[in-house]
């Protein structure tokens, strides 16, 4: 059994634009590991997990942590945006507070100053907690590629993104109407990522829901959007009782797996509890 | 792969040559030997190792030295004037907050970073502040005790 | 200088200012010229025969300067144990593995790089033996054997037994029976460990680790390396904790020892984070099975406690922690009859050894109990409590006498303070309040090493280095010395030192084990001070022309013949170790001190510090103390929140507040760790820890801490340093029984185990509410 301080050997690379990362890719993609922050990268190496021949860094290639309102009225995310940075800002803030207040209880100040927004939602690990975030409010992800650029929904992030793309901008739609709300449970609240979170979007007419998006943490990839439980709100009056029923409903669609301190049960409690808590909060 | 590259440490201009596998960490402890900054997990799971990189709070453990090229760092060692300790230093020192001290240098170092942002936080920030950090001896009170203490010394009162 | 006390006062500790700055020196951050880096191979079966280990390829890498197996290097009949009992593990084995992560075989090379990679051109040929992972599994019949010569994997048995508890139960109005557990706790200290060994051609190993017993594992070097006490020296450095994990002596070490002999060059050892948490030490599991026969009116009239305790691979220190508990339950609350039987198990797992937080399921049993029952017998909970509450100067089962004790004034200071009485259910919903109990010995029965001898040295401007072989852990003891030596003779602390933990220069010490520095340590210090005082007052009336006893030090910093004061001639302290050296009889001083320990009337072997039945004065003095809690609980997750702590600690005199304060949340904070959060789990399947790294190993972090208020009741200990006893452990090990009664007291359900698990909460809570329903049907 081997147990490890340092990094494993491996090549550097630092491309200085986005064409010439995306070309290296083309040459050796399956050699490649594309390293953004670097928190769950090299977290990741000196484990010997997923340790590949080339690490590719971003930081080298200018103008990828931008944030700022494009004109078509979605908020634009640079991947490289640091997630405090995400937090901190003014746009973000005003025209989307909930992603800006998810961004400001991720992990740890370190972590959040480290990591970044295109790190994470790639990662496809249970650290991921802007998926969930970003897919209640309809996020997109523009990949790039030798091939050209293509987009696709966050939420199929996990299935779309392939060797040889880099993720090259977030966009998230803003609906001034829109009522949202997030809730995370981890044992340690400001240290631990979420055991199961929930965010929910709902456009109100009045106390009736005319649309809703639910997305859920902390289970597996493909149900992290319950779409029968979110049908469920769509053109109802919000109730307590429609609550109850929409978070049984997302309970018992979500996959979870047990971990070393929680069972599938108890998770798929929690799940429950998080999007009645979530959809309270988006009303409140 | 070995690599050239200049960066700021405590004001002073360091040019070494690195293997592009080496941590800040490890570069900071065995190259520069400023082994006030603790590996205490090396994954980024303690705070141990937080130095300021360019005025924000990093896990020095999880950066790739080569990607210091450039930046300006500041660690444990260039907090005090010689002898003459930093306010966060002076009131860990006077309020208790040290015992077995290993994890201090991140505990201040992220102190620094936080009340280099906000020079009056409350309790409720000053715990958001360390979240990162684990200590094993005091149970954290008085180190929360000795940050107050150390913004109303700094002027930021509350 | 001045005769103001530095007893009570609050300063901080000796060596925060180096922290502080970053410039301490911990084993980590040493560095010998021509150092070696090592690293050790490790077992990847939790329990497997070694057949065969081929270095060839390792040795062969360039750079790569000494590979140790156990079949080549480790010296035979070499055998570690902290008591002859168990001396039961070949640091660096030879014939088998006993838990995943075991050292098999270890390389030194010139750099880390290369030292990792020389681990992995190892190849070692294994034969896989089933194992077994939990204490009921162990015992079962034909349960593979972890020691072949240990029947039932039963490593050690304790039992004390006085009066007939049967007929006391019988006798009884009422009995109460529970069983309680605690899982695995790990004792996640800061600094990893690391140990560097530098090894001198002439026979001598000067070694630099962490360690809060110096001469308890240069004992074991001793034992294992086979050389000489002499040839051994622990150097003393800074540490980062301890808390009853660094008690023993590490494979580590041994292994730094053979690679630095091999290789003729220092060679250092540092474990990554993982490596600590599966290779170095945890803190046992417990089952802790419990009968109370109560009396009508709340009186105890009889105990039994049965104890499956788990130690892993080794027996270590777990030995310790197969009677701690009794130490620790037995003078809690009094039993005419009482009958402990304990055993400690072996089992394919994580050594594991003390902790501080100690025997937490004890006390918590019996505060659990006190509520149950009262509310049963509709008792007022406060007052069973004190019914039962041990006295000053009473005898417990196994014929220890309690020398001072504060328990009842501390269970009713914490109520009070905690506003218990207007609070016991009536707080709003899903808030309670509990309280509980704990307390802790200062020292126990070492044998002839439960004793310290100290020395001072002046010098000849009259300032002083003290030797001691006891450690500062960081939790103060460099202070506490100073302040005891500055209290004695009255020299400013500025001008004390105090060379501590070097087995080369110290006189033996227990080390920080067991909470010995306070009584054992500080009182030989304290001593050695006197003495040395005495020698400075002679020579001092020597020069004044008076008796000793005539002279006294005044403010102005000078010895002058009492009561005349300024007049005629003074002599700087200065003068008296300058006429002193003149004389050929520098000042100095001796102080020893020795565990007050007494089997005299029962025939103990006292070389042997096991056995069976041990009774009489084990103990030197014992601390107390109350918890009060008040909990928040989420009733749709169930999950716990302590908001709120008051803490009363009867630790006698208390030298320094301050710092026992910091001591206090210390503990709290462990305790809260282990009652709420922190567990260990392993894979069934392979026996491999899941639970490595602070990610998943959940330390409380700041913003889990509570409002903590900590109170003294100041009430001296005879046997004491100034009154003073063990201040930072007793107090709070009731705390776990404190927040199961306060949960019981928010939502009305009752918790047994350890860490209280939300999901645990959230099933009563639903089985609670289940019955209800049923009952209105």
């Amino acid at each position: 059994m081997y147990y490890y301080r340092r990094l494993p050997p491996f090549e550097y690379v630092a491309p200085k634009s986005l064409d010439e990362a995306t070309a290296f890719l083309q040459a050796y993609q399956t050699e490649t590991r594309v390293m953004a922050g670097g928190t769950i990268t090299l977290h990741r190496m000196k484990e010997r997990i997923g340790v590949k021949k080339y690490v590719m860094s971003l930081k080298a290639i200018p103008n990828l942590d931008g944030i700022r309102a494009s004109k078509d009225g979605k908020l634009s995310i640079g991947p490289m945006a640091s997630i405090q940075s995400v937090a901190d800002s003014r746009v973000v803030q005003k025209q989307s507070a909930l992603l800006a207040g998810a961004c400001s209880i991720h992990a740890t100040p370190q972590i959040r100053t480290m990591g970044t927004i295109g790190g994470n939602v790639a990662c496809n690990l249970a650290t991921a907690e802007m998926v969930p975030v970003l897919s209640a409010l309809g996020s997109q992800a523009k990949l790039t590629s030798a091939a050209g650029s293509r987009t696709v929904l966050v939420e199929e992030l996990y299935r779309e993104l392939k060797d040889g793309e880099i993720l090259a901008e977030i966009l998230v739609p803003v609906a001034k109407e829109t009522k949202a709300g997030y809730e995370k449970w981890a044992m340690r609240k400001r240290f631990d990522y979420a055991t199961v979170s929930a965010a929910v979007a709902l456009s109100m007419s009045g106390k009736k829901c005319t649309a809703a998006r639910i997305a859920l943490g902390g289970v597996t990839l493909p149900t992290r959007v319950p779409k029968k439980a979110q049908d469920m709100l769509k053109g109802q009056t919000v109730t307590d009782a429609l609550i109850e029923q929409v978070a049984e409903a997302a309970a018992k669609e979500a996959h979870v797996g047990a971990d070393v301190y929680f069972t599938v049960d108890y998770k798929k409690e929690l799940v429950k509890v998080m999007v009645r808590r979530a959809i309270k909060k988006a009303l409140s | 792969m070995k690599q050239d590259m200049t960066f700021m440490v405590n004001g002073d201009q360091y040019s070494v040559q690195v293997d592009t596998r080496r941590t800040l960490l490890e570069v900071l402890r065995e190259t520069l030997g400023l082994t006030g900054t603790k590996e205490m997990c090396n994954k980024g799971d303690c705070g141990g190792c937080t130095v300021i990189m360019d005025g924000k709070p990093i896990l020095s453990c999880l950066t790739l030295a080569i990607e210091a090229q450039g930046k300006d760092i500041v660690t444990i060692e260039g907090l005090a004037d010689g002898f003459k300790l930093h306010p966060i230093q002076q009131a860990f020192v006077d309020k208790g907050a040290i015992q077995c001290g290993y994890c201090t240098p991140g505990f201040i170092m992220s102190a620094k970073a936080l009340l280099d942002k906000n020079p009056r936080p409350t309790e409720e920030q000053i715990k958001e502040g360390i979240a990162n950090h684990i200590c094993r001896c005091t149970g954290y009170v008085q180190i929360v005790e000795s940050i107050q203490a150390a913004a109303k010394a700094t002027g930021g009162a509350k | 200088m001045s005769r103001e006390t530095l007893i009570g006062k609050s300063t901080p500790r000796i060596g925060s200012v180096d922290k502080a700055l970053g410039l301490a020196k911990y084993t980590t951050d040493i560095v010998l010229p021509g150092m070696l880096y090592g690293k050790a191979l490790r077992s990847p079966h939790a329990h497997a025969k070694i057949l065969n280990i081929d270095t060839s390829k390792a040795e062969n890498i360039r750079g790569v300067k000494a590979v140790v197996t156990g079949q080549k290097d480790t010296p035979r009949g070499g055998v570690f144990g902290i008591i002859p009992h168990t001396r039961d593990h070949i640091l660096l084995p030879y014939d088998k593995v006993r838990y995943m992560g075991e050292e098999v075989a270890a390389v030194a090379a010139i750099d880390e790089d290369l030292a990792e990679e020389a681990i992995e051109a190892i190849r070692v040929e294994y034969e896989p033996l089933p194992f077994v992972l939990t204490w009921q599994d162990a015992m079962k019949e034909g349960a593979p054997l972890v020691h072949e010569t240990r029947a039932h994997n039963m490593a050690a048995h304790y039992l004390v037994d006085e009066g007939d508890v049967e007929a006391a139960l019988r006798k009884s109005d009422f009995v109460w029976e529970k069983t309680f557990t605690c899982e695995v706790a790990s004792h996640a200290l800061p600094e990893p460990f690391t140990a560097l060994c530098s090894f001198e051609p002439s026979g001598k190993f000067n070694f630099w680790m962490q360690t809060q017993c110096p001469f308890q594992v240069r004992q074991g070097l001793r034992n294992t390396l086979k050389v000489e006490l002499s040839d051994i020296r622990l150097h003393s450095v800074d540490m980062g904790g301890a808390h009853g994990g660094r008690s023993d002596t590490p494979p580590g070490a041994f292994v730094a020892g053979l690679l630095s002999r091999k290789a003729v060059k220092p060679v250092q050892i540092k474990m990554s984070r993982e490596e600590v948490e599966d290779c170095m030490r945890d803190k046992a599991a417990k089952v802790w099975t419990v009968r109370v026969g109560f009396k009508k009116d709340g009186t105890i009239l009889g105990r039994e406690i049965k104890m499956m305790l788990e130690c892993g691979a080794y027996a270590s220190s777990a030995i310790v922690e197969l009677w701690v508990p009794l130490l620790i339950d037995e003078v809690l609350w009094r039993s005419p009859s009482y009958r402990y039987d304990a055993s400690l198990i072996y089992t394919n797992k994580t050594i594991s050894s003390m902790m501080r937080t100690r025997a937490h399921v004890g006390p918590m049993s019996m505060d659990v109990c006190f509520d149950e029952v009262a509310e049963k017998l509709g008792i007022d909970p406060i007052q069973i409590r004190l019914k039962n509450a041990i006295l000053p100067n009473e005898v417990v089962p196994s014929k220890a006498t309690v020398t001072s004790t504060g328990l009842s004034e501390s269970i009713v200071m914490a109520a009070e303070k905690a506003n218990w009485k207007k609070k016991k259910g009536k707080l709003p919903p899903k808030r309670g309040i509990g309280i509980g109990s704990g307390n802790m010995q200062s020292m126990f029965y070492m044998g002839f090493r439960a004793g310290s001898t100290a020395v001072i040295k002046f010098n000849d401007d009259g300032s002083c280095t003290v030797f001691t072989g006891n450690c500062d852990l960081g939790q103060g003891n460099r202070t506490m010395h100073t302040q005891i030596i500055s209290e004695v003779t009255g020299i400013p602390a500025s001008m004390i030192k105090v060379c501590y933990g070097d087995t080369e220069l110290c006189y033996q010490d227990p080390g920080d084990y067991s909470m010995s520095a306070t009584v054992i340590s500080a009182n030989a210090v304290k001593r050695a001070a006197e003495d040395a005082n005495r020698r400075i007052l002679e020579i001092a009336g020597d020069l004044l022309d008076v008796a000793w006893d005539e002279v006294e030090l005044r403010d102005d910093g000078k010895y002058w013949v009492k009561l005349r004061l300024g007049k005629g001639h003074g002599v700087s302290l200065g003068e008296v170790c300058r006429t002193a050296f003149k004389r050929g009889k520098p000042i100095h001083g001796f102080g020893d001190y020795r565990a007050r320990i007494d089997y005299s009337d029962f025939s103990v072997d006292v070389k042997e510090p096991y056995n069976e039945k041990t009774y009489g004065m084990k103990v030197t003095a014992y601390s107390f103390g109350t918890t009060a809690v008040e909990v928040e609980v989420d009733t749709d997750t169930g999950e716990v929140k302590v908001t709120d702590i008051w803490a009363v600690n009867d630790c006698g005199t208390v030298l320094n507040p301050m710092l026992v304060i910091g001591n206090m949340h210390g503990q709290l904070s462990f305790m809260l760790g282990q009652g709420l959060y922190e567990t260990n789990v392993w894979d069934a399947k392979t026996g491999r820890k899941l639970t490595s790294d602070f990610r998943t190993y959940k330390v409380p972090t700041a913003n889990e801490t509570p409002h903590i208020e900590t109170y003294f009741l100041g009430i001296p200990d005879p046997a004491g340093p100034y009154g003073a006893k063990e201040g930072s452990l007793g107090f709070g090990c009731g705390l776990h029984g404190a927040i199961s009664n306060a949960i019981y007291d928010a939502v009305g359900v009752r918790v047994y185990d350890v860490p209280i698990k939300p999901e645990q909460v959230l099933k009563l809570l639903k089985d609670k509410k289940s019955r209800e329903t049923r009952k209105k049907k």
